[in-house]
C-alpha cells in the first residue's frame, strides 16, 4: 500500500492543479461577464435618462414612460453597485474594463459619489411622478455633474 | 562657416531676438474677467495636482506625453516658488511668446502656441486674477523628460519650424459669433492641443486639425471633434455640443470623464453665448474622417 502513496499523491496534486487552473480561468471569465453586464447596465441607464429627458424637454416623451425609466434606473443602480468586485478593474482586464483601479483603493470616496446618484435618482422618480419637469431637470443636472461626470472623470479610463 | 558655428549663430540671434524684445507698458487687468478666462482655459487642470491632493495652483500635476512626463509648475503668486515676482510684461511674454523670465524657453506642453492668440487685455486680466489668489510656497517639480526633448536650446529650432507668434486675427468673412468661437476654441480653451494629432516632434498636424489624437495626454485617446458624421460630431446638433460643454452629458446620455471631465469643470462656467459660439465654430470645421 505504501508504495502506491507517492503515485496517489502525485495524482492528487495533478488533479488539484488542473482544478485550480480551471477555477482561475472560470473566475476570469466570470469577471469578464461581470464587466460586460455592468457596462450593459450603464448603457441602459443612459437610455433611461434619454427617455426621461424626452419627457421633461417636451421632445415627444410621456410621463408614464419617464416614471418607468426612473424606476428601472433604481433597479440598475443596485445591479451596478454590486458589480464592483475585485478583479474587474482596467488593470485586471485591460481593454475590457474601463474601471480604474483607484475605485478599489478609494472605495469610500467612490461609494460617496454613488450615494449622491442613489438619492438623486430617488428624488428624480418623485419629481417625475408629480409631473415636475423643472425639478426633474435640476435634479439630473445636479447628479449628472456631481456623480456621473465626477465619477467618470476620476475613475473611468477613456474608452477608445 | 563650419556648421557648428552656423548653428551657434542662429542660436545667438534667436537669443538676442528674445532678450531684445521690445518692452511695452504694463496693462491694468480686471481680476473678475481673468477668473472667467482662467476657467475657460482650464489652467487649474495642469497647474493643480488634484489627484495628489495638492494645493490650488501649486502645480505638480503629472502630464505623461510621448516625450516624457511634464509637471505643471506653481503659478500661484508666491514670490519664491510661483509667479509672485513676475511683471505683467513677463507674464505676457510667457503667454504670447513662450518665453519665461530671463529668456527661458518654455516647453510647448505649456500651450503658448495657442495662448499666443489671446488679446493683450485678456492676458492682463488673467494675470490680474492670478495675483489675487493665495500664494503657495511649494517648489515646482522638475520635468522628467529624456534627451533630446528635455534640452531647452532645441526649442529654438522647434519654434522656428512650428511657432507663429501673435494675436488671433478675426476673419472678416465670418460673423461675430463664429469669430468668438474661433478665439475661445483656439486661443483660450486650446481644444486642439488635445484633439489635434501631433507629428514626431510634438507639433500639431494642422492638416488634421481637431480630427482626434490617438496619443493624447496621459496616453488617452482624444476623439475626433470635426463634423465628420461617422468618427466626429457630424450628427450632433449645436444644442448637443452646448449641453456637453455645460454638463458633460453626451447625446447618448453618457457623461464624459477623464481629461474632458476636467475641461467641463471650466466650460460649465462659461456663458451660454460663449458655449454657443464654440459649438458654431466646431460645426463649421471641415469634416475630417478617421481617428
Amino acid at each position: 500500500m505504501r508504495k502506491h502513496l507517492p503515485v496517489l499523491g502525485a495524482a492528487v496534486v495533478a488533479m488539484a492543479a488542473v482544478l485550480g487552473a480551471g477555477t482561475v480561468a472560470t473566475l476570469a471569465a466570470d469577471n469578464e461577464t461581470v464587466v460586460k453586464e455592468r457596462q450593459a447596465a450603464m448603457r441602459q441607464r443612459s437610455a433611461d435618462l434619454k427617455t426621461i429627458n424626452a419627457y421633461i424637454d417636451d421632445k415627444g416623451g410621456d410621463q408614464a414612460s419617464a416614471v418607468a425609466a426612473a424606476k428601472e434606473m433604481l433597479v440598475l443602480e443596485q445591479k451596478i453597485d454590486a458589480s464592483w468586485l475585485p478583479g474587474t478593474s482596467s488593470t485586471d482586464l485591460p481593454g475590457k474594463s474601463n474601471a480604474k483601479p483607484e475605485i478599489w483603493a478609494e472605495m469610500d470616496k467612490f461609494k460617496a459619489m454613488g450615494a449622491i446618484l442613489q438619492s438623486g435618482q430617488q428624488k428624480l422618480l418623485a419629481a417625475l411622478e408629480q409631473g415636475d419637469k423643472t425639478g426633474a431637470k435640476a435634479i439630473i443636472a445636479d447628479f449628472g455633474r456631481n456623480s456621473c461626470g465626477a465619477c467618470h472623470t476620476a475613475y473611468r479610463v477613456k474608452a477608445s | 562657416m563650419a556648421p557648428s558655428r552656423a548653428i551657434a549663430s542662429i542660436v545667438a540671434l534667436a537669443f538676442l531676438a528674445i532678450v531684445a524684445a521690445p518692452t511695452r507698458a504694463a496693462l491694468e487687468g480686471v481680476p473678475e474677467r481673468g477668473a472667467y478666462l482662467f476657467a475657460a482655459a482650464d489652467c487649474a487642470g495642469c497647474h493643480t495636482d488634484v489627484k495628489g491632493k495638492g494645493q490650488r495652483l501649486a502645480g505638480g500635476r503629472a502630464l505623461a506625453t510621448p516625450f516624457g512626463t511634464f509637471y505643471g509648475p506653481n503659478i500661484s503668486p508666491d514670490p519664491k516658488y510661483g509667479i509672485g515676482r513676475w511683471s505683467e510684461q513677463q507674464f505676457h511674454r510667457a503667454l504670447r511668446g513662450g518665453i519665461g523670465p530671463g529668456g527661458t524657453h518654455l516647453f510647448p506642453v505649456f500651450p503658448f502656441t495657442s495662448f499666443t492668440g489671446m488679446s493683450d487685455q485678456d492676458i492682463a486680466d488673467l494675470f490680474a486674477y492670478l495675483k489675487t489668489q493665495p500664494p503657495i510656497a511649494e517648489p515646482s517639480k522638475p520635468h522628467d523628460v529624456s534627451a533630446p526633448f528635455g534640452w531647452r536650446f532645441t526649442l529654438v529650432f522647434w519654434r522656428l519650424l512650428f511657432f507663429e507668434e501673435g494675436p488671433l486675427k478675426p476673419d472678416p468673412a465670418q460673423d461675430a459669433v463664429w469669430n468668438r468661437g474661433n478665439y475661445l476654441a483656439n486661443a483660450v480653451a486650446h481644444c486642439g492641443e488635445c484633439h489635434t494629432p501631433r507629428n514626431f516632434l510634438g507639433a500639431l498636424r494642422t492638416s488634421r486639425a481637431y480630427a482626434g489624437n490617438p496619443d493624447g495626454p496621459d496616453g488617452q485617446k482624444a476623439p475626433n471633434i470635426t463634423p465628420d458624421p461617422e468618427k466626429g460630431i457630424g450628427k450632433w446638433s449645436l444644442e448637443d455640443i452646448e449641453s456637453l460643454l455645460a454638463t458633460g452629458q453626451k447625446p447618448d446620455f453618457d457623461y464624459v470623464g477623464s481629461g474632458m471631465g476636467e475641461v467641463i469643470e471650466g466650460t460649465r462656467m462659461l456663458t451660454d453665448a460663449d458655449r454657443h459660439a464654440i459649438a458654431v465654430y466646431l460645426k463649421s470645421l471641415r469634416p475630417v474622417p478617421g481617428s
